[in-house]
């Protein structure tokens, strides 16, 4: 019965949308027509509430709005992923490389492992990391594995500026000293002369560039040209980790100027993760830095110039703008620095404590850690973060 | 729209590239207000409730969900989606919501009356459906979809469609009676 009730409701509203009238369309139907005649001119009322056409001004200001968060989301795309577009452009060469590796056996991409710029194996030991992130399908685990690319970049430099030879290379970080035409990039000299390309905006400390150029004898990167990156793109402000210095002795010896000041430290693998159980996760590494903190907005802080999200953050002691932190963190699909842990190293909120690159502070106060790491003393002018990878800072 | 290519569009959305989200927009924005509009009958939350939907077909697809196919029955799921949260969190408010300056917002001649009498009637009749009624007549008599349109949306068979909408009609009015004798 209600089946047929259901199939008399339909066909009567079929043939009411053509046009014609409740009493004609109730005639086929006289046994139910006391049941369905309420009903169809529900459906009547219905219809006619369907409304009118979008108004203009609507249309126009919801377009806007989605074009605009469309561009908001190409520009977050396209900072985090800024090695993709030469990755592209290796595709073919990519694809074919690891076709052949796979096949043959040969162990190339381990022997190119330690392969640097103008090595015969360094193309192999870049296309496999380009392979690599084909196969990283977590936004979050490629923002990781691209900033350990970049991380390896800087100690590629770092040992070819030591073995004093000459190539070309390219990488980013961050600016931390700009004095004469000598400048440093996350621990890196680079000698910046009149032919070098700058961008038309000037480029402050603090600022996240790229460079490009050639590792000179002198134990310098002659940059040819600087390109300045969008803020908070997620390339590790960091220095050398110094895993290539086989004797354990401070690289930044090894360099033409006096190096240093980066406050900030280290890519620290994150051992607790276990990768034989979590394959996924053993590319979330973590970063450990330490900095003064410059600005406190709700979750979003300042730490020596790079902006870091805090609202998961354990906080240990008592944090206010100037004081000496060590926190660690990972940088999101986005690019964000999400901190997990903040400690306090320093309660005081003299600035002289704390490299204050990027915050605009005129001094070369770039001794920050000296008064926090008593081990550090036996190094006259070194003082040494506190991580195990024997990364040091200068006074 | 002529020649709208949908899978072209999906894959232009995946790139965010402009041109395909403005044809996307362009193609199925008027759907979707007016769904959210009857569902409803305010402009604004119609206005912002339609730019979410398509903020997250964006977002959707750029984290490799969203739609293969049959995009405008994905909008206008999500829609539906996101009226019920709307509807949820303003549990026990509706009426106030129905006030009469959303309906009557031009001065009412004396041959409209009746009509706008009705239409609110109607409304407040309509409010006191379920959920899953009140997004079968939206589709059904707001968008003017066909059962088979309907089943697709709501992802049921057209049977199913077929009980439902009796049951809404039925429920719809009920209400309008009891409406009219209060």
């Amino acid at each position: 019965m209600n089946n047929k009730l259901f199939e008399a409701l339909e066909n009567c509203l079929q043939a009411l949308e053509q046009g014609q009238n409740i009493d004609a369309v109730l005639a086929q139907y006289p046994d139910l027509a006391q049941q369905l005649r309420p009903m169809l001119e529900a459906s009547l009322q219905a219809r006619t509430m369907s409304g009118e056409a979008v108004p203009g001004d609507v249309q126009r200001r919801a377009r806007a709005r989605l074009l605009q968060r469309a561009a908001e989301m190409r520009e977050a795309k396209r900072a985090p992923r800024r090695r993709m577009i030469p990755a592209f452009s290796r595709l073919a060469i990519t694809l074919g490389l690891a076709g052949a590796l796979f096949l043959s056996s040969t162990g190339l991409v381990s022997a190119s492992s330690g392969a640097l710029p103008g090595d015969q194996l360094y193309p192999v030991k870049r296309t496999w990391e380009d392979v690599r992130l084909l196969f990283v399908f977590s936004p979050q685990g490629r923002d990781i594995l691209e900033s350990q690319y970049e991380q390896e970049r800087l100690d590629e430099i770092d040992e070819l500026l030591v073995i004093r030879r000459n190539a070309p290379i390219s990488f980013s970080g961050l600016v931390t000293k700009q004095q004469d035409g000598q400048w440093l990039v996350s621990g890196i000299p680079v000698l910046v002369t009149t032919e070098t390309r700058l961008p038309a905006t000037a480029i402050s400390n603090g600022a996240p560039v790229t460079v490009i150029g050639m590792t000179h004898a002198d134990g310098v990167v002659d940059a040819q040209e600087i390109r300045l990156l969008a803020p908070g793109v997620a390339l590790p402000p960091l220095e050398p980790s110094g895993d290539n210095d086989q004797n354990g002795e401070n690289d930044n010896e090894n360099h033409n100027f006096n190096a240093a000041p980066t406050p900030v430290v280290i890519s620290t693998p994150d051992t607790s993760a276990s990768a034989s159980q979590e394959p996924q996760k053993q590319e979330l590494n973590s970063y450990e830095f330490s900095g003064v903190v410059e600005s406190m907005q709700g979750n979003i802080w300042s730490i020596n110039g790079q902006i870091v999200t805090v609202d998961q953050a354990q906080i240990d002691g008592a944090v206010k703008v100037g004081v000496l932190v060590k926190f660690e963190g990972y940088y999101d699909s986005n690019g964000k620095f999400i901190v997990t842990k903040i400690e306090v190293k320093s309660g005081d909120g003299d600035s002289s404590k704390g490299d204050q690159s990027g915050s605009g502070s005129s001094g070369d106060n770039q001794n920050m850690s000296s008064n926090t790491n008593d081990q550090a003393n036996a190094n006259d002018n070194t003082n040494i973060n506190s991580n195990d990878n024997g990364n040091e800072n200068e006074h | 729209m002529q020649n709208f290519d949908e899978s072209q569009a999906l894959d232009g959305l995946r790139n965010l590239d402009s041109q395909a989200i403005g044809a996307v927009y362009d193609q199925y924005f008027p759907a979707v207000y007016r769904y959210v509009r009857y569902r409803l009958n305010d402009e604004q939350l119609a206005e912002d409730i339609a730019s979410d939907v398509f903020m997250r077909l964006l977002e959707a697809l750029q984290s490799m969900r969203g739609p293969q196919t049959n995009l405008k029955a994905w909008l206008l799921s999500t829609a539906s989606h996101i009226v019920a949260d709307h509807l949820r969190r303003a549990y026990r408010r509706p009426t106030e919501a129905l006030s009469e300056n959303q309906l009557d917002s031009a001065p009412a001649p004396h041959d409209e009356f009746d009509r706008r009498e009705q239409a609110r009637n109607f409304r407040q009749a309509y409010t006191q459906l379920t959920p899953e009624q009140q997004h079968v007549l939206a589709l059904r008599f707001g968008q003017g979809f066909s059962l088979e349109e309907t089943s697709s949306v709501l992802k049921k068979n057209v049977n199913a469609v077929k009980a439902l909408q009796f049951r809404a009609l039925a429920a719809l009015q009920r209400s309008i009676g009891e409406v009219d004798h209060e």
